[in-house]
């Protein structure tokens, strides 16, 4: 019988190529419900970095956000840098054990 | 070279009373309960790469490029949270001492959820005093209070009283809920409780980007944001709260003050020409509570100065607004010498820092700077 949700989510985080202070920020959050509500966060770090995480049972999908590098000037002038929230992803019904993704595939400016 | 100041800020005891910190940009999402993580302001990308403003309680907004640089760069990157940095920063701009206010925090009231506004609270209210406890002689936070739920808004004025704070800021306005309300008379009892003066700073409980189109960005700095600030002021001296809580301190941050003098004025006039219809009866003139327990702080505003005698010297609070834009960093010495040469020396020495010092309980150098004595 196939799993509603994979065991495990490997995650290529992207921009490896890039210098540490030029590559974006990243917090992964598992989510719990279509309507967006989320549990803990699973990765807290830069891009340039690939990572395995083991999907907790309550897990329907993932949320992700970037921050701007340490380099980049924000764009929101009155606010300061803040996080952009990449389009929810939420498990399909037969996905396999292993769900292997590059985040920046996600993004819809990279499409 | 440049023209020697006809009022040298190295002579004065310098507070600005409006600051701002930039706090990191992951702090919110880290840090609240994990239940009101999505709900947090967010920025959204379209599959055209057009970037929106997402906040819960407005409507999503367009966000678009800048290319920045030299001074306006300088403030978009600056307000930092770094302890040594930002005391270069403050030096620079000749200030000795600072009140603190969030940046992105300014968002923290704009649900319509007072369980998702005390949230965000308490988060800025954690991470804040941690942050500058160790420089707590000349850089202070303010504490955010999300007033909509009175009891919660208690618990966590006492809370806050406790983790150190000095004192507390609540948003301009609360929708359908006025600060004339005696329902928030167990607030007002708590704050004057724990002595600390309480604020309200522009920008909060309204949305201050409501305008678009033309003139908007001048609409929304004069209409949606600067005049705001006339709510708290009325409605506290109006309504009777500040003679039931006689110790009660407050402030109006960032709104300038050329509109306070005519505010003072024109409540009196009601007061006196509408005496029939004023309920509570009040033991004085509603402008006689704000010269008691009102304040008000300002950037670069003559008009205001001019008006000085009508509100009381020792009501005003200059800032520079660091790091914003529309503030004087970093070049407050020429936003002073611009607008306060007809003020008297002792009036200059009040507005720069010995109001803001007494309010706050800022420690005064034993010497005042630009005396004789501190030339010895």
């Amino acid at each position: 019988m196939s799993a509603a949700r994979p065991e495990t989510l490997s995650l290529d985080w992207g921009e490896a190529e890039k210098a540490p202070a030029d590559r974006r920020r990243w917090l992964g959050a598992w989510l719990v419900s279509r309507e967006g509500e989320e549990s803990d966060y699973f990765y807290d770090g830069p891009s340039g970095r690939q990572t395995t995480h083991r999907v907790p049972p309550e897990a329907i999908g993932f949320r992700l956000r970037w921050y701007p590098s340490e380099n980049e000037v924000s764009v929101n002038l009155e606010l300061g840098p803040m996080a952009s929230v990449v389009d929810d992803y939420f498990f399909a019904e037969q996905a396999g054990s292993e769900l292997t993704l590059a985040v920046l595939e996600l993004l819809p400016e990279q499409r | 070279m440049s023209t020697p100041s006809s009022i040298p800020m190295q002579d004065y005891f310098v507070v600005s009373a409006d600051c701002h910190v930039l706090e990191p940009p992951d702090l919110w999402e880290k840090r609240i309960e994990a239940k009101f993580r999505h709900r947090i302001p967010r920025l959204t990308v379209d599959a055209n790469g057009r970037k929106w403003l997402v906040v819960e309680g407005q409507e999503k907004k367009r966000i678009r490029d800048f290319t920045l640089s030299g001074e306006d760069l300088e403030r978009a990157k600056g307000g930092t949270f770094d302890l040594a940095r930002r005391q270069q920063d403050l030096a620079r701009d000749g200030i000795d001492a600072e009140v603190i206010y969030p940046n992105r925090g300014l968002l923290m009231w704009t649900s319509l959820d007072p369980a998702m506004q005390t949230a965000m609270c308490r988060v800025w209210n954690d991470w804040a005093i941690a942050v500058f406890s160790p420089a707590q002689k000349c850089s202070i936070p303010t504490a955010a209070i999300a007033p909509q739920d009175v009891d919660a808004a208690v618990q966590e004025v006492q809370r806050v009283a406790k983790l150190g704070y000095k004192t507390v800021f609540l948003p301009v306005t609360v929708p359908d809920q006025p600060y004339n309300l005696p329902l928030y008379d167990p607030l007002w009892a708590a704050i004057q409780e724990t002595g600390m003066p309480m604020s309200f700073h522009v920008g909060t409980g309204k949305d201050p980007r409501t305008a678009s189109g033309n003139g908007g960005a001048i609409i929304n700095y004069v209409v949606h944001a600067l005049s705001t600030a006339i709510d708290p002021v009325v409605h506290l001296c109006a309504s009777g709260v500040l003679e039931r809580f006689p110790e009660l301190k407050f402030v109006t941050v960032e709104a300038g003050i050329g509109w306070l003098a005519w505010t003072l004025w024109v409540m009196d006039e009601g007061f006196h020409k509408h005496h029939f219809w004023i309920a509570p009866k009040l033991s004085m003139p509603p402008s006689e509570y704000f010269r008691r327990q009102g304040y008000a702080t300002f950037q670069d505003d003559p008009v205001g100065l001019e008006t000085r005698k009508w509100i009381g010297i020792d009501r005003l609070l200059w800032g520079d607004d660091y790091p914003h834009h529309e503030g004087t960093w970093p070049r407050s010495q020429e936003a002073i010498d611009r607008t306060m040469g007809d003020l008297t020396e002792s009036e200059r020495r009040q507005v720069l820092g010995l109001n803001a010092a007494q309010l706050y309980g800022f420690e005064l150098p034993a010497v005042q700077p630009g005396t004789e004595e501190s030339r010895v």
